[in-house]
């Protein structure tokens, strides 16, 4: 009977395929590339980073997704499917960076396989590498709501009309220590909640808790009696000779760190749109607490030991808010995207290094995109960016500032770089849009004439090959401070 | 080596030069029987597409001179496979020269780089009375923007790609389908029930030509019935919706005077002014109508409307509207209006209501009141844009903003007060 009523499920599946295909196999990506040539000795990018906005700031890039549909279901059913899926990516390609395209420069950042209908329905299971986010920054090309990029697991997703709600568990090791691999066990869930058509928010978190494991020299040990500055200046040896001459067998063992390495992140998430002129607004927040450091190797005078440091990185913290609204200002002649991102790094335990570690920023970016056809469009952005080191000096002000200092006087061990505390960004860019797929300042794929220009309070504020030390200035004897970047970029992105 | 690469250039040559179809275009308009069905990801219910898709697709189809009548996802919904689909299709028009059915699917394919991609899954199967049948099936990509944009969203972002290949698909059925019609006759593949507009309510042409009307104007036709009987009796009322036979415009300003209380400046010397035609002059005109073998009566707009002229040109012809939810009181009253309704029931007759719901008339006075229910994009300079077609005014005459919901809502309220209050 039993058999009887399989063949009949059998059948009536075969009865119920889906006409409009499905295909088994599909791939997916992104790309950007581009032409710039920087005859400001630049590498081509704008700017540093994507606080200035993407656009121009980021250089060349492609993924690839592939999936491949192990069962199909049909449709209208709560049968079991499942789903492999793999995806490469990397930035560079052949001529277009230093890089010049080599397959080494890629790496395959997602493997998994899908299932789902097992158990209950409509929940569906994924095994291996995790991502979730609960969407994007687009002028930032950043997504601050985001968990488990770091995590390799298994994480259960149940999706209704009004309720997206995911629960994950796995090992975060690898990605924070990579060869120097411990576990990490990470757990946290995501949750979002669709109101209506106008109104959904959502959060989550997750929590990585690394056990110590004695006898593992990866493990979370501490090296007793080491000095924060002499961590800071990678000293510690250094001073040990110094305080005990001739007894580099008598350097401390390192022994179980004080407390467990825990980090944790909770993200937030509000979006709102579909009235008046707003299409959608998206507000993401992130606050987290980084993962401890495990250790480093101290030389000095040809000697070197580990130098295990949990003790003193376990208080690093960061917090990023960030914005995004996209309006239409004349319907399908005139868009707008407005973004806006606030970041706060702290390292508690370091009151002496200026490093992004201890930093405020923040900027906003606009995008204007005017139709003139369905094809041919103009654009407009700029981006206002403030940017403050709290532990003293990161930035070099003029071509001949000091190249380390400290509140001005030579600093011959050195924990500052420059002469001023604030960077203050400021980025224009316009030029011709073609969008073979119509209008929409996210349509794509999209070619690019660009020209842009930047003006920082920060000598060559921008990625190049001038002079970064003071043997390499008294070679090449620079004569005038860059505040102004110029650049102009052929370029082409889009999904697929 | 030189030789692979000379094969390839000829190759690619050969390819280049195999014909293409051009754009088939019939030489009437004629009908095409379209069904909708999106089959659920995974569990759930059939739906039908969405309005953009469908919009796409008949403006694909109109371009051919193709007439989209839609039928209800009910008649497909409990089909589970093209063959059986596309039979109760066919069953639901046996008459009708062209069948459509779009069957879709939508899959989420994975987030990626900041968007989520979605594939739409699409068949294509039309088919030609009696003759070829023309299939199609292919998956577009569709990257979206944001996650609350699910598989409707989708198959919005998909439609200019599906209409693109129901345009190729279309011009190979047309191509090899029977020769196109005469100039200024009948498509012969075309029933002759099919010669006839389609019964609204039953079946949804999205767009009609009005047959035209007589050449007798109305206020100068006699009272008395015409020398030739229609051979035909009209109908008798069966309680069943037929497909009507002979409709008759009516405008109505100009068809008959029934009361002189509402003429106000009425002038019929001046041909931009009105002449006083009202409902009540109509009712009068009944058995006239009835005996002309008219079953169907078509009122010009009869609601609230602008009255005065504008740029010198008349007001009469009631496509000013200003408040669809009023009955001009140059025209008659709601009552009057229902009572027509009523009578033209009682002879087995219907009657078409006349709503304008893509414009509002000059200086509405909606516009000072919701400035906000209007494009304010100016006036259509390209008839060839799609979008201007749709997003500007037409003639001068403020557009609404149709895809905006309370917009949307409004015009749907009011069609479906009158619907209640004069039905077919």
């Amino acid at each position: 009977m039993k058999r009887l009523l399989f063949a009949g499920l059998l059948v009536a599946s075969q009865v119920a395929l889906a006409q409009a295909p499905d295909s088994r196999f599909s791939a997916g990506g992104y790309y950007r590339i581009s032409a710039r040539p920087d005859f400001q000795g630049g590498n081509g990018r704008l700017g540093f980073w994507n606080l200035y906005g993407r656009l121009l700031n980021e250089g060349t890039y492609a993924a690839l997704e592939m999936k491949l549909d192990l069962l199909q279901a049909p449709p209208g059913t709560t049968d079991i499917w499942a789903s492999l899926h793999a995806r490469i990516e990397g930035g560079t390609v052949s001529t277009a960076d230093p890089l010049n395209g080599f397959l080494s420069s890629f790496r395959l950042s997602q493997l998994y396989a899908r299932a789902g209908n097992i158990l209950a329905p409509n929940l569906i299971w994924q095994l291996g590498t995790q991502q979730f986010f609960f969407g994007d920054l687009g002028l930032y090309d950043f997504r601050p709501a985001q968990l488990f990029e770091d995590t390799i697991g298994l994480s259960g997703r149940y999706l209704s009309e009004h309720l997206d709600l995911l629960v994950a568990v796995g090992d975060s090791g690898f990605s924070l220590r990579g060869a120097q691999y411990v576990p990490v066990l990470t757990a946290g869930a995501a949750a979002r909640v669709h109101v209506n058509d106008h109104f959904e928010f959502g959060g989550g978190g997750q929590l990585g808790v690394e056990p110590f494991i004695a006898g593992n020299r990866f493990s979370s040990y501490a090296t007793p009696s080491v000095k924060y500055e002499d961590f800071a200046r990678r000293e510690v040896l250094r001073r040990f000779l110094e305080e005990n001459p001739g007894m580099f067998d008598q350097f401390p063992q390192p022994r179980q760190a004080g407390q467990l390495n825990v980090s944790w992140r909770g993200v937030g998430y509000v979006g709102f749109g579909g009235f008046g002129p707003l299409r959608w607004n998206n507000f993401f927040a992130r606050y987290q607490r980084l993962h401890p450091q495990n250790f480093y190797a101290d030389t000095w005078n040809g000697q070197t030991v580990p130098v295990y440091a949990a003790d003193l990185t376990r208080d690093r913290y960061s917090l990023v808010l960030g914005d995004e609204m996209q309006l239409g200002l004349i319907p399908d002649r005139l868009d707008l995207v407005l973004a806006g991102l606030y970041g706060s790094d702290r390292d508690f335990a370091d009151a002496i290094t200026a490093s992004e570690l201890n930093r405020v920023y923040m900027s906003t970016v606009a995008r204007l995109q005017l139709y003139v056809t369905r094809v041919v469009h103009v654009l407009l952005e700029g981006s206002v960016a403030h940017e403050r080191s709290l532990n003293g000096n990161l930035f070099r002000g003029q071509y001949d500032s000091i190249f380390r200092s400290s509140q001005g006087l030579p600093d011959a061990r050195g924990l500052e770089f420059g002469d001023q505390n604030v960077r203050n960004t400021v980025q224009v860019k316009t030029g011709i849009v073609l969008n073979p797929t119509g209008p929409g300042i996210y349509t794509r794929p999209s070619i690019r004439l660009l020209y842009g220009f930047q003006y920082s309070t920060m000598h060559a504020a921008f990625g190049n090959a001038f002079a970064e030390r003071l043997d390499q200035f008294n070679v090449f004897s620079p004569s005038q401070t860059l505040a102004w970047h110029h650049l102009i970029s052929l370029e082409s992105e889009g999904w697929f | 080596m030189n030789a692979r690469l000379a094969l390839s250039v000829l190759g690619l040559l050969a390819l280049s030069c195999i014909p293409k179809v051009p754009r088939q275009r019939l030489e009437n308009a004629t009908p095409i029987v379209v069904g909708y069905i999106v089959d659920p990801t995974y569990a759930g219910e059939p739906s039908t597409a969405p309005d953009k898709l469908k919009e796409a697709l008949a403006r694909t189809l109109e371009e051919r001179n193709l007439s989209v009548v839609e039928v209800p996802l009910e008649v497909l919904k409990g089909q589970r496979i093209t063959d059986t689909r596309r039979a109760a299709l066919e069953a639901q028009q046996p008459d009708a020269p062209y069948f459509l059915l779009v069957e879709l699917r939508v899959h989420f394919f994975s987030q990626l780089d900041g968007r989520y991609r979605w594939e739409v899954g699409t068949a294509l199967t039309a088919v030609k009375n009696g003759g070829v049948t023309s299939k199609d099936a292919f998956e577009v990509p569709v990257v979206l923007v944001y996650d609350h944009e699910k598989q409707r969203a989708a198959m919005n972002a998909a439609s200019q790609d599906i209409a693109t290949r129901l345009a190729s698909l279309m011009d190979g059925l047309l191509v090899s389908a029977e020769k196109p019609a005469t100039q200024g006759t009948p498509d012969p593949a075309a029933p002759a029930s099919f010669q006839q507009p389609l019964m609204p309510g039953q079946l949804v042409p999205t767009k009609s030509k009005p047959k035209e009307a007589p050449k007798e104007a109305p206020q100068d036709a006699p009272r008395e019935s015409p020398k030739e009987a229609p051979k035909e009796a009209p109908p008798a009322p069966t309680g069943r919706r037929a497909t009507p036979r002979s409709i008759y415009f009516v405008m109505v300003d100009r068809f008959a005077n029934g009361s002189r209380a509402n003429d106000g400046d009425a002038d019929p010397a001046d041909p931009q002014a009105f002449h006083g035609g009202d409902l009540a002059g109509l009712r009068g005109r009944l058995d006239w109508l009835q005996a002309l073998g008219i079953d169907t009566v078509w009122l010009s707009p009869v609601f609230r409307m602008r009255t005065q002229k504008w740029h010198g040109y008349g007001a009469f012809h009631g496509y000013w509207t200003y408040e669809l939810n009023e009955v001009e009181p140059r025209l008659g009253t709601e009552a009057e209006l229902v009572a027509l309704s009523d009578d033209l029931h009682r002879r087995g007759m219907k009657l078409v209501l006349d709503l304008v719901l893509n414009h509002v008339g000059p200086e509405a006075p909606v516009l000072r009141e919701r400035p906000e229910w209007f494009h304010h994009n100016g006036g259509v300079t390209d008839w060839n844009d799609a979008v201007q077609l749709t997003t500007h005014d037409v003639h001068g005459l403020p557009d609404l903003a149709t895809e905006r919901p309370d917009v949307a809502r409004h015009l749907v309220d009011a069609s479906r007060r009158w619907l209640r209050s004069c039905p077919a």
